[in-house]
């Protein structure tokens, strides 16, 4: 991914994951259904997921004509009713004239969703999530050494996303978040600097102050795109105790214990995080196969950690990278935070995390 | 009854098989464990092309979205 079209691409991605909420939520349903006897249909198979790339493609190539339109709000890629990709355009308020049916053989969906101002970051403003995080806002610029639960991003790349532990190995001290906010999704190399704020929260947008850097990329798990399962979407980079600290901001759950424990269905769980600050949400499923969908390709999960938000969105874009802890004052690290739809949220079984890295929680 | 995990295990790669559902794990509905399953959209065709109950487990379905990795 190159850093120049990954910040054309970001309000989009924002933008794109609340159409599909917005959408969803007409016919949002968790139905247990009753056994009857109608038997399963499996006989399709084979595939591991859709493939984006053309749709993806399509997108980036009509951006700046779709997006240029009165009435569009947005564009970006999802799937049809029946489950193949298409481009997806966003309105203000409904239908508009004059839009093709399909790009370059894509098919196009219509999504009404209003206009997007609300959830694009602005400075002071943070939250709009389930737990109300005070008045602190994690995308801003904190002093040395910064709390968890802050806005980093790689040197490389215009994009924020959230610092999620301080971790210990061997007598060092490492930041602890995803491959794709310290690693540009397996393209950095080790050694890249490690900003704070990520260079997406800072001013101008997308330009790097003296001092930012906390720390340098150090270790990523890398993750596989296609055929392929993942455990983990976790990095380390090196950085010390004088840069970052082992405590959230204000408001959050303070320092994280030393002690992991595993996911429960059910488990009350927090986080904070660089968008919807610090939330609190509940364990709805575990040890799930989930696709997700990258910058740059499709990926499977397995045995992961699926929350849903109390009040409210649990994480958002921006968000990745967060630990999830459990909700209480104990704060034992449960999950690390990268990815969501709606009113979901994914996250990495945290020993899993911890054993991929060879570090331990540097905490309480 | 088999295992919740068993169950999964048999299952998990010929329900990810099926457009739209996105992810797939073990839930709790009024104490019961059950067949967690994320989808898309919940359109006609998948109400079809899912099971209610599987060995004896529920099949619960939410529509999660499309799921994203979420940098900004």
């Amino acid at each position: 991914m190159r850093s120049t079209r990954r910040a054309t691409a970001l309000p989009l991605r924002i933008a794109l994951v609340l159409a599909l909420g917005v959408v969803a939520a007409c016919t949002d349903t968790t139905s247990p259904r009753a056994p009857s006897a109608a038997g399963p249909d499996f006989a399709r198979g084979g595939q591991q997921g859709p493939d984006f790339r053309a749709a993806l493609a399509a997108r980036s190539k009509h951006e700046h004509d779709i997006m240029t339109r009165a009435g569009v709000e947005g564009i970006g890629v999802g799937l049809s009713d029946n489950g193949t990709p298409a481009v997806v355009i966003m309105t203000a308020n409904g239908a508009i004239g004059g839009l093709p049916a399909k790009l370059d053989g894509v098919p196009v969906i219509l999504m009404p969703t209003g206009p997007f101002l609300a959830v694009l970051p602005r400075k002071g403003k943070p939250g709009g999530g389930s737990g109300g995080g005070g008045s602190v806002d994690p995308s801003g610029t904190f002093a040395r050494p910064v709390p968890l639960g802050v806005s980093i991003g790689n040197e490389n790349e215009c994009a924020a996303g959230t610092l999620g532990a301080r971790v210990t190995k061997g007598g060092s001290v490492y930041i602890l978040s995803n491959n794709h906010v310290l690693a540009r999704q397996n393209a950095a190399s080790l050694g890249e600097q490690i900003l704070q704020p990520g260079r997406y929260d800072t001013s101008p947008q997308c330009s790097i102050p003296t001092g930012s850097s906390i720390g340098t990329l150090s270790q990523f798990v890398t993750i596989k795109f296609g055929s392929g399962t993942n455990t983990v979407d976790a990095a380390l980079a090196s950085t010390t105790t004088s840069l970052v600290g082992n405590a959230t901001f204000t408001g959050g759950y303070g320092q994280p214990n030393h002690t992991t424990r595993s996911a429960t269905v059910g488990m009350a769980v927090q986080k904070c995080g660089r968008t919807t600050s610090c939330t609190h949400g509940q364990v709805a499923a575990i040890n799930a196969t989930v696709t997700v969908q990258y910058d740059v390709g499709v990926a499977t999960f397995v045995n992961q950690v699926v929350v849903g938000g109390k009040r409210g969105a649990f994480s958002k874009a921006g968000d990745s990278g967060s630990l999830i802890v459990t909700d209480d004052v104990n704060a034992n690290p449960v999950a690390l935070l990268f990815a969501g739809g709606q009113t979901t949220t994914i996250g990495n079984p945290i020993d899993a995390v911890l054993s991929a890295l060879g570090v331990t929680i540097d905490g309480k | 009854m088999p295992s919740i995990s068993d169950v999964l295990k048999r299952h998990t790669d010929s329900l990810m098989a099926i457009p739209g559902v996105v992810g797939v794990g073990q839930g709790e509905h009024n104490g019961h464990p059950t067949v967690y399953v994320m989808v898309v959209r919940l359109t006609d065709s998948l109400r079809h092309a899912l099971p209610d109950s599987l060995e004896g487990y529920a099949v619960q379905i939410v529509t999660s979205g499309t799921i994203q990795a979420q940098p900004d």
